[in-house]
């Protein structure tokens, strides 16, 4: 008996020291690692939020809360698309890749993006947005997120997005 | 047509014989420009100790009529007229206990236009003024009403000298401040109200004197900011239900205090340098101690924007107490912390910031955050209860979870005004956090407002909703400087209009009217407002209502309406027990209640007064007493308080 919950606890202690947050969030396709021109293109002309309408180089639409927009590009001719045609855009393999780009509103600008990952669940893929909130005052103000990320080559399928908040 | 050109005669020849008042008088000119000279040496009133300079606009002058004395006039053209008789003064005033006798002489003020052909009719002016532009352009009209403060008591002699030395006649004290006195000038006496009000202050022998204005801004219909047209939360003509009545506010009062209202932004800095808003010179950094605000994000200067953007300056946006005093008070929210690679500020820095400007002569308190927790925070509801006490209206946004009320605000003391946003077609925005800590709501979908860099944006949120309720808040204050804030929050709360498809009930803890938990009592409503300061439209007569801590064997005040409440707050968790008695009449029902949770504050007990039902002619003394039980031991305590009839007039 005593054998036994000793080896019982050894099993919960080992179980939990394998579990960390971002294990249980990414339950899904994680992103692969960009280039480092791909990801100086984006940190430069795609801030995390904004809530002033858009300010970015991408072609968004107005959205108001509860609404998203997620562009799925699977070519150099949807990257062009979504974009002003006057920015020099970074290469990618697009026989490789998908790029998925997108916004959606949060409540205020108190938020960080922690994790993305993809579930293809049947005849959508769900993107999954996990947000961490930081600690201390965040101003009441609706604040538009924006996100990005490059997977593997994805089905081409409809991408249906959702917020996660820890 | 024939008054108009009276009236620049007039202005001429006032203006021209008044040199004992001004002196180097140059207004006599040819020229056109509002802004001619360099005339603000000569024209100017105080405010604050303060020379504050005034520009001479030829183009119009204001006028008052005597309508016994005239006949309907229609050339006349003007922007504004005005119709008041003596008890309408009193009354807008605030006047208590008149000094003269009322002899129902109905008078007109106009701002008329300058531009006359010819002719001369004397009939019926009993008053004229230049009209006059400010640095930032907002057309001034002079009335005939100055106001006095005594140095002291035993000052009111000399109240006497200045009727005898400048021939006005002294209208009555202030009711709610005795040491406030109103003149009123005419044709005979020896200057007009800034003249007569700036040679009393200058004499020092009273704490202040000031004429009373009419502002160009609110007598024009619609402002001249380029951008209002974008403003629909300030003027809804897609659905005027939805409005909230600002240009009416402006259209039917004056604001002889705005000068004298300081709302306190609580954010994450105002830039103070921005054309279109008037910065206090008290601002603070309450995230390192400074006595100079900084600039942490965007967000303060939009907030700021929506409460008090100048009108009428030919310029951005209009403020809903456009030009009111906005003082900035800067904290760094958590994700410019981020940015910044600094700390965020705490509950401490945001307490602080509240007790500030409580200290600082704010009246108005705006607070468009939120923390992410789910308790109530006791620091910050401390220092909320101590700016409540200083007299202060505190105002929080409801946050934008679509959920529960964000804390510090649900869990906030009682009195302070939760508010919860609408969109222009009166829904409620899909972001608006609701529930039983709500207590109104605004317009908080695409508000048009100044932002950090000196521009202009549009933005979203319950951050631009509670800058609509301390912007009226403000406005009730520069209305009447000496209202009291329960009273403001009770009127705010009363003359909402019930919009939205969500039925509005009675509940036992909202006192003022019928509410749900999605729109609060209902949309704010500045003009009618306004009018619930002169006691018009469907006020109740509600008593002060007043919080105060108790500890054992100690005792509570309570607050009143028709129904008895009282409104218990503890200082720390424990059992609460009250009765009533008013006019000896001994309810003999005890209420008891529990309060675990900080700030231990919960509505303890009511019982309905069995008054007659009438309408009340004068108002009725009626003493209150209450017994209040905590933990074990009955205390009394007996207060006196008074009905007064709703459309009461001193």
């Amino acid at each position: 008996m005593r054998i036994k919950t000793l080896f019982l606890f050894a099993l919960s202690v080992l179980a939990l020291s394998c579990k960390d947050d971002k294990e249980i969030d990414n339950e899904g396709i994680c992103p692969v690692e960009p280039s480092e021109t791909v990801k100086k293109f984006f940190s430069e002309s795609l801030p995390s939020y904004s809530t002033s309408g858009n300010e970015s180089i991408f072609n968004f639409s107005k959205i108001e809360y509860g609404d998203s927009e997620c562009f799925v590009v699977n070519s150099d001719e949807d990257f062009k698309s979504i974009v002003d045609p006057k920015i020099q855009l970074p290469a990618i393999d697009f026989n490789q890749n998908t790029l998925i780009v997108g916004q959606h509103c949060m409540p205020n600008s108190g938020f960080v993006l922690y994790s993305q990952s993809i579930s293809d669940i049947t005849d959508t893929l769900q993107l999954v947005l996990t947000y961490k909130s930081l600690d201390g005052g965040s101003a009441d103000q609706v604040a538009t997120y924006y996100f990005w990320g490059l997977y593997n080559k994805l089905p081409e399928k409809k991408v249906v997005l959702r917020i996660k908040r820890i | 047509m024939k008054r108009v050109l009276l009236a620049i005669f007039y202005a001429v020849s006032i203006i021209g014989c008044q040199k004992s008042f001004i002196s180097d008088d140059n207004i006599i000119s040819n020229s056109s420009s509002h802004l001619e000279n360099d005339d603000s040496e000569n024209f100017y009133y105080w405010c604050d100790g303060k020379k504050i300079p005034l520009h001479i606009n030829r183009s119009k002058s204001f006028i008052v009529f005597r309508e016994d004395e005239i006949q309907k006039d229609a050339n006349v053209k003007s922007s504004n007229s005005l119709n008041f008789n003596r008890d309408n003064i009193y009354q807008i005033l605030g006047i208590h206990s008149p000094k003269i006798t009322l002899n129902n002489i109905r008078y007109q003020k106009q701002i008329v236009e300058n531009n006359i052909d010819s002719g001369l009719d004397t009939t019926g002016i009993d008053y004229i003024a230049p009209f006059f532009t400010t640095n930032e352009g907002i057309g001034l009209g002079i009335t005939d009403i100055f106001s006095v403060q005594l140095s002291s008591e035993t000052d009111a002699m000399s109240l006497n000298k200045i009727v005898e030395d400048y021939n006005v006649e002294l209208l009555g004290a202030n009711k709610h401040d005795p040491s406030i006195y109103y003149l009123r000038c005419n044709n005979y006496s020896k200057g007009n109200a800034l003249e007569i009000a700036n040679c009393i202050y200058e004499s020092g022998l009273f704490k202040y004197a000031t004429p009373e204005f009419i502002v160009e801004s609110f007598v024009d219909s619609v402002p001249n900011d380029p951008l209002f047209k974008n403003q629909w939360n300030l003027n809804n003509s897609t659905n005027t239900l939805i409005d909230i009545e600002y240009i009416e506010m402006m259209e039917s009062y004056t604001f002889p205090h705005l000068n004298n209202v300081i709302v306190a932004v609580i954010d994450s800095g105002i830039n103070l340098n921005h054309e279109d808003l008037n910065i206090c010179d008290k601002s603070f950094n309450a995230h390192t101690g400074e006595n100079i605000s900084n600039v942490y994000g965007d967000h303060g200067t939009q907030v700021a924007g929506v409460i008090g953007a100048y009108s009428n300056n030919n310029k951005g946006i209009c403020g809903v107490a456009p030009g009111v005093k906005l003082m900035s008070i800067s904290l760094c929210f958590t994700k410019e912390a981020e940015r910044l690679g600094i700390s965020s500020s705490t509950t401490t820095q945001f307490a602080n910031a509240i007790r500030y400007a409580a200290n600082n002569g704010a009246k108005v308190i705006n607070n468009s955050w939120s923390f992410n927790t789910s308790s109530p925070i006791a620091e910050i509801n401390n220092a909320i209860i101590y700016a409540q006490k200083k007299g202060c209206i505190v105002v929080f946004s409801a946050g934008n979870d679509n959920a529960k009320v964000s804390q510090p605000a649900a869990g906030s003391p009682s009195g302070t005004i939760i508010v919860g946003s609408i969109g222009k077609d009166g829904y409620k925005s899909n972001f608006s956090n609701y529930g039983t800590s709500l207590d109104m709501c605004a317009p908080g979908e695409d508000i048009m407002t100044t932002d950090r860099s000196g521009g202009y944006t549009t933005v979203n949120g319950t951050s631009f909703s509670a800058p609509h309720v301390a912007g009226v808040a403000a406005m009730l204050f520069a209305r009447d400087i000496n209202i009291q804030s329960n009273r403001v929050r009770d009127i705010l709360e009363q003359s909402v209009k019930k919009i939205g498809q969500y039925e509005y009930l009675g509940q036992d803890t909202k006192l003022n009217g019928p509410w749900n938990q999605y729109f609060g009592y209902g949309l704010i409503n500045a003009r009618a407002a306004m009018d619930a300061v002169n006691g018009e439209g469907p006020i109740k007569p509600i008593l002060y209502s007043y919080l105060k801590e108790i500890t054992n064997n100690d005792l509570f005040s309570m607050g009143l309406d028709y129904d008895i409440w009282d409104k218990v707050y503890l200082v720390e968790d424990g059992v609460g027990s009250s009765r009533f008695m008013i006019d000896n009449y001994d309810s003999s029902t005890i209420y008891e209640w529990r309060s675990s949770l900080p700030p231990y504050y919960g509505v303890g007990a009511y019982f309905d007064v069995s008054l007659p039902d009438t309408v009340l002619e004068e108002p009725v003394l009626h003493e209150v007493k209450c017994k209040a039980l905590k933990n074990g031991s009955w205390t009394q305590s007996g207060l006196s308080l008074a009905l007064v009839p709703y459309n009461y007039k001193y």
